[in-house]
């Protein structure tokens, strides 16, 4: 081996702060590459069971926009019922052989959340089309959730 | 089930109908697994980018629903400059999440910007529960959304890493 080389790898292998960030950078990539399907996994989760009780017990701060759309449902059954799906979506993620039917099931209640920024743009968004309110923010996210559950749903198979 | 395999009667004719369902559903389940195999990712991208340069992109222009809860829960920032910033960042991670070749630093950006809007949670908790710790209000049920957005972040980028490598 040359002086040079040697030179190189002891810069590489070095205590400075470059070096430090790359460690930090590599013990982060292995973390993301170990662990990220798992909390994506367990976040929505938690997000869909908590929000589903709240849902169901009338207790949601957002769940009524969604109500006032499905008028010809009195708003407590629609509630019990909207909060009930979303615990079953949660609940169907915990299990493998049902993460297909979770996405499905989101993809159900993603459209049934989705329709007031439609019926109510006048409440979901304060300057319409570009500038949404609290609630159109909050609707929106929804596609991430979406997205999330669907890449869940595509990287675990029933059969480990 | 019957050991006459040729036999009409009903009860057979029902243990396959049975079984056909089922295979039916297992295929619809495979399908469907493969499809969200090789699409999944990238909805979860393309959406995680709308949502950062949408929600951010309004910030600067004053369009934005989320001032007061920023305002009041990082108070120790000067709201005037630290808002306008906030946006800009946010877009830019989504602006990162639309190439393979920044998809990496845009989340290291969000995941600085996602620890930083957990922090209302505690410090302006009138403002995100109604009661705590188990009844977000609207504003808290959008942050706690974050965690998603956050996990979401970090499997596109393992994904991506992963497709690198290959």
């Amino acid at each position: 081996m040359s002086l040079e080389s040697d030179g190189e790898a002891s810069y590489a292998r070095g205590d400075g702060p470059l070096a430090f960030a790359r460690d930090v950078e590599r013990q982060f990539l292995a973390f993301v590459e170990d662990h990220s399907i798992k909390l994506l996994r367990y976040s929505l989760v938690v997000v869909f069971v908590w929000f589903g009780i709240l849902t169901a017990t009338g207790m949601s701060p957002t769940a009524g926009l969604v109500a006032e759309a499905f008028q010809f449902v009195p708003a407590d059954v629609f509630f019990v019922g909207l909060g009930v799906w979303e615990i079953a979506v949660g609940l169907a993620l915990l299990f493998r052989r049902t993460l297909r039917l979770a996405a499905v099931l989101l993809v159900g209640y993603a459209a049934v959340a989705m329709v007031p920024l439609v019926l109510f743009p006048g409440e979901t968004f304060s300057y319409f089309p570009y500038g949404p309110s609290f609630e159109g923010v909050y609707i929106l996210k929804d596609w991430v959730l979406l997205g999330g559950a669907m890449t869940v749903a595509g990287t675990l198979d029933s059969s480990t | 089930m019957s050991a006459d395999l040729n036999s009409d009667q009903p009860t057979n004719a029902g243990v396959a109908f049975v079984a056909s369902v089922q295979n039916k559903l297992r295929g619809a389940d495979r399908r469907l697994q493969s499809w969200f195999e090789s699409h999944g990712v990238t909805v979860l991208r393309y959406s995680l980018a709308m949502v950062f340069f949408w929600f951010g992109i309004v910030k600067p222009f004053g369009v934005s629903p989320a001032d007061p809860v920023v305002e009041a829960g990082i108070f120790f920032l000067p709201f005037e400059i630290f808002f306008p910033i906030l946006g800009w960042w946010e877009a830019l991670v989504g602006l990162g999440l639309l190439f393979k070749r920044t998809v990496r630093f845009a989340v290291y950006l969000m995941v600085f910007q996602m620890l930083g809007t957990m922090i209302p949670l505690i410090t302006a908790p009138a403002m995100t529960f109604t009661s705590i710790p188990f009844i977000p209000s609207e504003v808290g049920a959008y942050i706690i959304k974050n965690w998603v957005l956050l996990s979401g972040g970090l499997v596109v980028l393992a994904m991506m890493e992963r497709e690198g490598k290959q």
